[in-house]
């Protein structure tokens, strides 16, 4: 379990990046959704000790990150959402040099390398040079160092962005086989709803939503998306109404379209940035 | 100290160098050889030993100095540093990681070094084996310094153009290319900050080109112990 206390950062620059964040994640897998710059990347750096938080703390399996601190690094493993990788060395080498650098021997780590690119299909570029290889497959291979990480935490920072939809499916299919405790950040409605067993919505540095994708899409039920010229919430030139399925066929004839509710609307509504009117 | 780690990230940033762009491991052997050469012809052949130990010293030094880059790119620019430091590998693993690699990177710059030096007949055993053991002190005192310059900028720029200043000063000014008895005595000891200078100085003295000196092993083997310390210290290690 992670438990987000009363976390809060500012940036040096004096951005207020999240403010008084509170959190448990309990569950396998938990999906952090939110605009550009609400905050996920650095609430998932924070939660990675890969920075320091102004105030408040993370609890990860009952670890402080403040305090024990080399405890969480054995336990944990965190692709960040804009690493890249080094030109002239190979997926494997780059496999190596981070699971080594987790306390696996070169023995084990060979064997977990192998697996993992195997999954994700990178085995035939496994020597190439990764400057040779395309903008998936490099991603790929960041994901396969979490993969083989063994890690009782993962965190992955948009780790999809950039896939195609095959190797998104691979992903998804390689982090369900995973027992341990996984955190995603993601711009994919879809992938949340694939991979999450728990969502949180994250708006201008705080959490405005947490739950099941179930759960938070009951409170549309009998409702559906009504997309036209005149409606309740307004995004660039579209508005965008929420009616029941009776309201809704009445404007068909005026121009209006009609779509299924989805996580994509609870995003719309309380992910920030929206006009009402 | 992890072991396997330090010797994967040689494999990552030092032999995949050499494997797939071999042409540019001996990238740190042109200034030496340019040198070698110069001196060759400008003193009709007379200082062509100096060049040669010089050589040595000055190519780990200034290819350890210039590991700042890498250092500096693998934080600012790929991230790759993020990535380590979420792990429980110690500054020092990586250090030693980054200087092993540059020793494999290294290593064709000197192979060249070490061919003409036998052609000359330089070497005998004791010699051989205290050049390398020179080049791993002074590989092992100026990784630190490498290592302080490539963390503390926010900016890549900053670390090359510094870390070409410091090439400059802490390879070339120090006695690699001449004999260290032309110092003055106060500016020899103001060198001796370099790990160069003393590095230059053991050489000199066992190829029999200049008067022993006995406390410049000292010196070097302080330095390599002191530098890292203090990048220990010092250096900035994820989130300040
Ligand atoms: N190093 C930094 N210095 C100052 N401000 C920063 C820094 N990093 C991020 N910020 C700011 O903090 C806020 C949150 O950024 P963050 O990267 O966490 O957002 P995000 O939710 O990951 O966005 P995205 O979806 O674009 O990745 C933004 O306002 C951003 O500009
Ligand atoms: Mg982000």
């Amino acid at each position: 379990m992670i438990e987000i206390k009363n976390l809060s950062k500012r940036y040096s620059d004096g951005t207020k990046a999240l403010e008084h964040v509170s959190l448990k994640l309990k569950k396998r897998v938990t999906c952090i959704l939110g605009r550009n710059g609400a905050g996920k990347t650095t609430l998932t750096r924070i939660m990675s000790t890969q920075l320091k938080p102004s105030s408040g703390t993370v609890v990860i399996n009952g670890l402080d990150i403040r305090d024990d601190v080399d405890e969480v690094r054995g336990r944990l493993s965190s692709i960040p959402q804009e690493v890249d990788p080094w030109d002239i060395a190979s997926p494997e080498e780059h496999i190596m040099m981070y699971l080594t650098a987790r306390g696996i021997g070169r023995h084990e780590a060979k064997r977990y390398a192998e697996e993992s690119m195997k999954e994700l299909g990178l085995w035939e570029v496994r020597d190439k040079a990764m400057g040779d290889l395309s903008g998936g497959m490099k991603r790929k291979c960041f994901v396969a160092m979490a993969l083989a990480s063994q890690a009782e935490v993962i965190f992955l920072d948009e780790p999809t962005t950039g896939l195609d939809p095959i190797s998104r499916i691979e992903v998804w299919a390689a982090l369900r086989k995973i027992k341990g405790t996984i955190v995603i950040t993601t711009h994919y409605m879809e992938e949340a709803k694939e991979l999450s067993d728990e969502v949180v919505l994250i708006d201008k540095g705080r959490p405005v939503m947490q739950g099941s994708v179930e759960e938070l899409l009951r409170k549309f039920k009998g409702k559906v998306r009504v997309e036209g010229p005149a409606g309740r919430y307004r995004i660039g030139g579209m508005h965008i109404s929420y009616l029941t399925t009776a309201a809704a066929k009445r404007l068909v004839d005026k121009g209006y379209t009609i779509k299924q509710v989805s996580l994509e609307d609870l995003f719309i509504i309380h992910g920030g940035g929206l006009i009402e009117g | 100290m992890k072991v396997s780690f330090i010797l994967e990230m040689a494999r990552f940033e030092g032999l995949s160098w050499v494997r797939r762009s071999p042409e540019t491991a001996i990238g740190y052997a042109a200034t030496p050889l340019a040198l070698l050469f110069l001196i060759y012809v400008l003193s009709g052949g007379k200082l062509i030993e100096y060049a040669i130990v010089g050589g040595f010293v000055a190519q780990i030094g200034t290819s350890a100095i210039m590991t700042a880059g890498s250092i500096g790119t693998f934080r600012i620019i790929l991230k790759l540093q993020d990535l380590l430091i979420a792990t429980k590998i110690s500054k020092v693993d990586y250090v030693l990681g980054l200087a092993l690699a540059n020793m494999i990177f290294c290593a064709p710059g000197l192979a060249i070094y070490a061919a003409i030096a036998l052609y000359l007949g330089l070497f005998t055993v004791t010699n051989v084996l205290i050049t390398v053991v020179v080049i791993g002190l002074v590989l092992m005192a100026m990784m630190p310094i490498s290592f302080f310059v490539g963390s503390i900028f926010r900016r890549t720029n900053g670390i090359w153009t510094t870390a070409s200043v410091l090439a400059v000063a802490l390879t070339m000014l120090p006695p690699s290319y001449y004999p260290y008895t032309l110092l003055p005595k106060p500016l020899l000891y103001a060198l001796m900050i370099s790990p160069v200078t003393p590095g230059a100085m053991i050489l000199q003295g066992y190829y029999g080109i200049s008067p022993i000196n006995n406390y410049a092993f000292a010196v070097l083997a302080i330095e390599a112990v002191l530098y890292f310390v203090l990048a220990g210290k010092f250096t900035p290690w994820g989130d300040k």
